[in-house]
């Protein structure tokens, strides 16, 4: 259920956005990319976490918002000092939505036998 | 208890499904800028870059050399019909000139009018010869007379002028004395140029014709 509605929801997130499309500054596609990253790790832990039986809304509503920040501000830092301190994002973030998704992916297959 | 689940289980789905609707909403927008930026030039090597920057160079090089090939192209190709308009405005002119004397065009204008009469009283009567009436013509046309009518019918470059017994024949129409010439042109020129000692009137006047010279405005010869 919970899946399915994320599906929906995403899916309708991008039909409104292709037909309604937002904005966004080409100085700030970086940061808004990593927080996008963030803000996906975020549902698919939040995805896991409800699988589990752990999950928390303040949790999940609390680490989308900080992850998301955190991530577009750690790109911000290191354009600002000249290091590229997204990578960290990029690595962190991505290699935590694949161990969410394999999770996902056993508990399901878990559930189903 | 169920009925804490069923809420907590609708808040979840609201939570997931507003959170995945904002950034799936965001999705498309951020695809279009880094789609943009790859199309701009913001994120190229500089040595790309500096290729691609001479190459434009030289090719507005080439370009404004063949542009100010083309602009005086476009210049001589002006200054030519220029050339021709004014050529075909000068022929223009000459057609419209000949076709007045052609007897093509009807005239309006200022110009003078001269009556001959013969006497018919004296001893010997009078009588307009051709060579005076000749003369009286050309010397018109030579003071600029544009357009002239004898008795109403035009006279034209080519048009035959001669005494036939009583009648006088103006081409292939006849008529007879008194004779009205009427001429359109400059009127004092003309009347001048008639009156010139040794001139038309001189000699019609010595052979006892009258030649009565009006100045009229405006003469209408068909």
């Amino acid at each position: 259920m919970v899946g399915f509605v994320t599906v929906c929801g995403l899916v309708i997130g991008i039909v409104l956005g292709i037909v309604r499309p937002v904005h966004i500054p080409a100085v700030y596609s970086k940061y808004v990319g990593l927080a996008l990253l963030a803000g996906m790790d975020s549902i698919l832990g939040g995805i896991k976490g409800y699988l589990k039986d752990s999950f928390d809304a303040t949790v999940f509503f609390s680490g989308f918002l900080i992850n998301s920040l955190v991530a577009a501000l750690l790109g911000y830092l290191g354009d600002q000092l000249g290091i590229d301190l997204y990578l960290a994002a990029v690595v962190v973030f991505g290699s935590r939505m694949y161990q969410n998704i394999a999770i996902i992916r056993r508990v399901l297959l878990k559930k189903e036998a | 208890m169920r009925k804490q689940a069923t809420s907590s289980l609708r808040s979840i789905v609201i939570i997931f499904g507003l959170i995945s609707l904002f950034v799936g909403f965001l999705l498309p927008g951020q695809a279009r800028v880094v789609r943009e930026m790859k199309q701009s030039y913001q994120n190229e090597d500089p040595k790309d870059l500096i290729r691609v920057i001479k190459d434009l160079q030289q090719r507005k090089a080439e370009l404004s050399g063949e542009q100010q090939e083309l602009t005086q192209k476009v210049d001589q190709y002006i200054r030519a019909s220029d050339d021709t308009a004014a050529q075909v405005k000068q022929l223009e002119g000459e057609i419209a000139v000949l076709r007045q004397r052609m007897g093509a065009t009807a005239l309006e204008g200022p110009g003078i009018r001269v009556t001959l009469t013969e006497q018919s009283s004296g001893a010997t009567p009078s009588i307009l010869a051709d060579e005076d009436l000749l003369l009286l013509l050309s010397d018109l046309w030579a003071s600029g007379a544009e357009a002239i009518s004898l008795n109403g019918i035009r006279l034209t470059d080519t048009t035959s002028v001669y005494r036939a017994g009583l009648n006088i024949r103006v081409g292939d129409k006849v008529t007879n004395m008194p004779l009205v010439i009427d001429a359109i042109g400059d009127a004092e020129n003309m009347s001048k140029g008639l009156q010139i000692p040794g001139g038309a009137l001189d000699l019609l006047n010595l052979r006892r014709i009258s030649a009565i010279v009006q100045k009229v405005n405006p003469i209408s010869i068909k």
